[in-house]
Order: structure tokens, then sequence, then C-alpha cells
């Protein structure tokens, strides 16, 4: 609680310097303990705070990589692009500051299909979370419900087997509470293909994230 | 990091100037001299705390923290961004409507873009099913430009529709969309969705026309988020 005390000079009496210090310590102590006390309703206003006054909180991460991934797996997989995961964060949700995360992710997919084979094959592609601090494929991995996007590739006849081009995008937020994790948060780009014999790729990934507070 | 005001000695005298001095160091304070390191560092704010957004022309809301510049284009033929093959052909040209230019005020202030749209090509010759979404028929490329910088991550492609049987022609109509974030220095900033329809290739179709002609981008958005330091 920031509050000046002002110590009056009055009339007739001799102005001490410690009567005019006792005001101007009271600045010196309270101006850098600004809290609710100080600020009326909608006080708080971008042109009232001096430049770079206001940070970003940690939840500032994003992962880009302008690389393309073949991939052939049947069970989904977290996605690596060379030898780098496709994982973005760490993040950490402050819940005393009602912080929540908004995670966005964005990427091509595409299935290498040819020939009736490869009909009615179907390529999954989901995010996933962990707390883990390093994390790894090996890491475990929680589904973010709802994120999943199919990518078909019908088979409309002889030798056509279109479409087999796509583009993934998700945006969520996330917040803590219940039984999630708050600390050390990564997201992580997932995908399978639904049967043998077909390879798909997945190129062009951005994911990023942020937190605000509420 | 607050006011650091000098304290007086007994027996000096106090000037005017000296006085004024002290309350020009707390007037600079309260107006717009508070930073970071002033704040209780507990939390102590809530939503009634913070000012309103201010919703200004052309489609920018000013917040505390963060000012987004926002373009929604609705569908319909006549809201359409076309692009030729014959005009700028193999050249990234800007989408009408897909683009903004704002102004920060500090060095590395984070930015965060989001954009989708529906695009499509139309007007080649090419008829056989096997060219559908071939990847030799590669009609338009979009990438996100920031600063005249293409952010090739966010590269997007859409192939040349097949065909006038059936509905294979719509195969090739696709909803895009990329997300972004990086950073921004401080001064005016354009950050613009750019199309590049590539340089047709004529020996696809049947006849000696061009494979694919011109590139449409109908329904579209784009957010422009800066956070403000």
């Amino acid at each position: 609680m920031a509050h000046l005390t002002f110590t009056e000079l009055l009339e007739n009496s001799v102005a001490a310097a410690a009567d005019v210090n006792s005001t101007l310590t009271s600045w010196n102590t309270q101006s850098t303990d600004i809290d609710a006390s100080n600020v009326r309703d909608e006080g708080l206003d971008g042109r009232s705070v001096a430049s770079r006054a206001i940070t970003p909180s940690d939840g500032f991460a994003q992962f880009s990589d302008a690389g393309s991934v073949t991939l052939t797996n049947t069970s989904p997989a977290l996605v690596a692009i060379g030898a780098t995961n496709v994982i973005c964060g760490p993040f950490n949700i402050n819940e005393s500051d009602k912080e929540q995360l908004v995670v966005r992710c964005s990427c091509k997919v595409r299935i290498n299909a040819t020939g009736s084979g490869a009909a009615n094959k179907s390529v999954t592609v989901y995010m996933a979370y962990t707390d883990d601090a390093s994390p790894t494929s090996g890491s475990t991995w929680n589904v973010i419900a709802r994120s999943d996007r199919d990518f078909l590739l019908n088979n409309y006849g002889a030798g056509i087997d279109p479409p087999k081009r796509g583009v993934y995008t998700v945006s969520f937020l996330f917040s803590g509470g219940g039984s999630l994790s708050t600390a050390n948060l990564h997201f992580g780009l997932f995908s399978s293909i639904s049967g043998s014999g077909v390879n798909y790729y997945i190129a062009d990934v951005h994911i990023h994230g942020v937190t605000y507070a509420r | 990091m607050g006011v650091s005001l000098s304290t007086f000695s007994d027996g000096t005298a106090i000037s005017a100037s000296d006085l004024r001095a002290r309350v020009g160091t707390i007037e600079d304070f309260v107006n717009e001299g508070i930073v970071q390191g002033d704040y209780d560092s507990t939390a102590w704010t809530d939503t009634n705390h913070f000012y309103g957004p201010d919703f200004l022309y052309p489609n920018r809301m000013r917040f505390i923290s963060s000012d987004i510049s926002w373009r929604r284009t609705p569908g319909g033929h006549r809201n359409r961004s076309f692009h030729h093959h014959y005009s700028h052909a193999g050249a990234y040209v800007p989408v009408t409507g897909l683009g903004a230019t704002f102004r920060v005020d500090a060095d590395s202030t984070p930015l965060i873009v989001t954009a989708s749209f529906y695009a499509w090509e139309i007007g080649g010759d090419l008829n056989a099913a096997a060219d559908i979404e071939n990847a030799s028929y590669e009609a338009a490329n979009f990438q996100l430009f920031v600063n005249g910088t293409a952010e090739t991550e966010t590269h997007r492609a859409i192939f040349a529709s097949v065909g006038t049987a059936g509905l294979y022609y719509l195969v090739g109509r696709k909803q895009l969309a990329m997300v972004w974030a990086g950073t921004v220095n401080k001064g005016v900033n354009h950050v613009q969705v750019k199309v590049k329809v590539n340089t047709p290739s004529t020996g696809g179709g049947a006849g000696s026309d061009p494979d694919w002609k011109h590139v449409y981008v109908e329904a579209r958005s784009i957010n422009v988020e800066a956070l403000l330091r």
C-alpha cells in the first residue's frame, strides 16, 4: 500500500528542515510500491506508463522451420524435421496472476499418394503437451483435445486420389487448474497415417504461444 | 526507479528553486515516469483497473499492452483479389486486404500475425485426373512478408484447377491459413500476405494454352497484434 504522508507547514511556526524532509522521504519510499490503492478504476492506461514499462510475461516462445519431413509412421509420433523435434516452449502459467496461454500452430500437410492402392488413407495431425523440462519424443505427452485434424485421401476413381494437400492450423487457450501442470509446459506436433504403403510429409511449421493475464 | 528527492539540512535556506526542482521531479514521475520496478510485484491488478480499449480507424484497437490491426474482407465475387498469369507472373505481389501498416514505439516488440484466406486458380487447360494437385502444376504460392522480408515458414501453395467434368476442379480450392510470431523494431512496420502466380507451363493440357491462369483470393482476414513494452 503506497500512501504518502504529508507534514504540514503551519502558519506562525518555524519551518524546520525535518518537516519538509518528512514529505520528501515519504515520496522516496512510497514511489516504488505502487499498487491497487493508488489506481482508480480504469486507471491503468498505456498512455500514462513509461515506454518499455510493460514487458510480456515469460510465456512468449515460438518454433519456426521452413523445412519439410517425409514420414510413414502409422502410430502417432512427435514430428521431427531433420534432427529437430517440433516442440515449442517452455511456458509457465502463473495462476496467481490469472494467466492463460494461447497457442497457435500452422503447417502444410501432403499425402504422397499414387495409384488406387493409396485409396482411403488419411493423415491425422494433432498437438500435445508435456511438463517435461527437457522434452523428447519419449516424454509423457498429453493430447490437446480437439486439436486433431484429418487429411483424407479419397479415391474418386482409378488413378484419382484427391485431395492430398492441406494446411493444418489450430489455435487454443490453455489455462491452469485441476490436474493440469502449469510449469515447463511444452507443446509438440504429432502425426500419423492410417495405413502402410503411403508416405506423407509435413512442411513449413510455425508454432507460437503467449501468456495473457486475465 | 521511483523518485529520489534530496532532503534539506537544518540551518540552510530553502529557496523557491529548490522546491520547484523537487515538485518538478514529482511531476515527471507521476506523468509518464513510472517504470516497471515502481509497481508492487504481487498480483494486485484486476480487470476494473484497466482502461478500456480504443477502437480506431483504420481497423485498429489500442489496448494498454498491445495494439491490434485487423483487416477483414467477406466473401463474394465483388470482394476478390485478382492475380493473373500475364501480370507479375513469378513475382510476389500483395493480396488486397491482407496487409497492415502500424507503428510501434520500441525495438524488439513482439508481433503475432494470424491470417486466413480462401484461394483458387481457374482458367488453365489441364483436364486429366492425374493432374489434380500434381506437383508439376503448382499455380501460386503465398507467403507472409514482414517489412519486405519473406517469412518462409509461412509458405503456402495452391495447385491448378483441373478439368471441367465432374467437380474435380473444386479440389484445388483451398482454405489456407498461416500464423507467425517474431519481433519488429521501433517505427512504422509493414506486414503483408503476398501471392506469386508462378509462370505457367503450357504442355499439360490438350491445347497450347497455359496450364493455369487466374488466381482469386476471396474471403480473407488478418490480425496483427503488437505486444507493446
